[in-house]
């Protein structure tokens, strides 16, 4: 169990809703991952755009906690004005915050994304930013009013998995009273179980799951890379070493002899 | 344009629609969803001002509805 906002969870995985196969196959994955917060998205209703009544049927039959998103913004003012649809659309004051600066990367615009964290914390929001690793950025997040901070790992549908794991090391170290969440970039288990070995408190992930080929396998390969991942943590890693060491005691060893 | 018609512009699409009416009274020829949120001309408008919201002309409406997302 750990504590996510005010939300009690059982699963450090966090999960996606978009770009499964149909909308029963991402119900099935998302009961598979044992994820206890889902995210979605608000969209112009066009026709056969998706989304649609098959799709919010088959998330509301689920006992999940939902994380509205404002993707595709690229302004503090978007972002401000989605933030204020999803909470009263979606009934939650939960926002994962997107502010992109870069089409080509998708990366996150730092300037715009602490400009519309300060006024969504002012607001009532609690603030999920999706940020970079950038240690001065996410203070200035934190400086903001963000208890939770999300870090891309690698940008988002990449499947490269912790890019920069010396960032997210140092994120780890120098905020520990923040809830750090890997958000984006990964693309197999192991990816998140190294996030959840780092001491970051979950991961949010939805393109590496629904893309899968069995996505619902998927979805339990993450559950149990996360719980892998989380519980190396606890038990505390080995330091490396330059050097071998035996593990089998040396004294006795048959056929040895001084030189 | 006449003056009994406003021209708007709901989710990129130009309407036309009867002048002097609310957004309440304009709600049920612009969407059949039951659950969406509105922002006209980029500010948020919350449920409860539907009825004292006018629209005039040039207004742009958008319209969401849930969606699938990351």
């Amino acid at each position: 169990m750990w504590q996510l906002a005010e939300q009690t969870l059982d699963s450090r995985l966090l999960i996606g809703s978009s770009l499964y196969p149909s909308p029963r196959i991402m119900q099935a994955a998302i009961r598979a991952s044992g994820a206890g917060v889902v995210t979605v998205a608000l969209r112009r209703q066009l026709p056969g755009a998706g989304g649609g009544d098959d799709f919010w049927a088959a998330l509301r039959e689920l006992d999940v906690r939902l994380l509205p998103n404002t993707a595709g913004c690229h302004s503090a003012r978007e972002a401000i004005t989605t933030a204020q649809m999803a909470r009263e659309l979606f009934g939650t004051r939960w926002i994962k915050l997107e502010v992109i600066g870069d089409d080509y990367n998708l990366q996150p615009d730092p300037f715009g994304l602490v400009e519309a964290a300060r006024e969504l914390v002012a607001q009532g929001f609690e603030v999920f930013p999706y940020c970079t690793e950038d240690l001065v950025v996410c203070e200035r997040l934190v400086d903001a009013g963000c208890r939770i901070l999300m870090p891309w790992g690698a940008p988002i549908g990449t499947a490269r998995g912790l890019l920069n794991p010396y960032g997210l090391r140092t994120l780890r170290e120098r905020l520990p009273d923040i809830t750090l969440i890997v958000d984006a970039g990964l693309g197999v288990p192991s990816h998140a179980a190294q996030a959840l070995e780092l001491g970051f408190d979950a991961v949010l992930l939805n393109t590496a799951i629904a893309q899968a080929h069995d996505p619902v396998a998927m979805a339990s390969a993450f559950r149990h890379g996360v719980s892998a991942g989380r519980l190396a943590f606890e038990a505390g890693r080995m330091p490396e070493r330059d050097l071998a060491q035996p593990s089998t005691p040396v004294v006795g060893t048959p056929f040895w002899h001084q030189q | 344009m006449s003056a009994t018609e406003i021209r708007v512009l709901c989710n990129g699409e130009h309407r036309r629609l009867a002048a002097g009416r609310t957004l309440a009274e304009h709600l049920p020829q612009l969407t059949q969803a039951c659950d969406f949120a509105v922002a006209i001309n980029a500010v948020f408008v919350p449920k409860s001002a539907y009825a004292e919201t006018r629209l005039v002309d040039g207004d742009r409406i958008e319209l969401v509805i849930p969606m699938q997302g990351g």
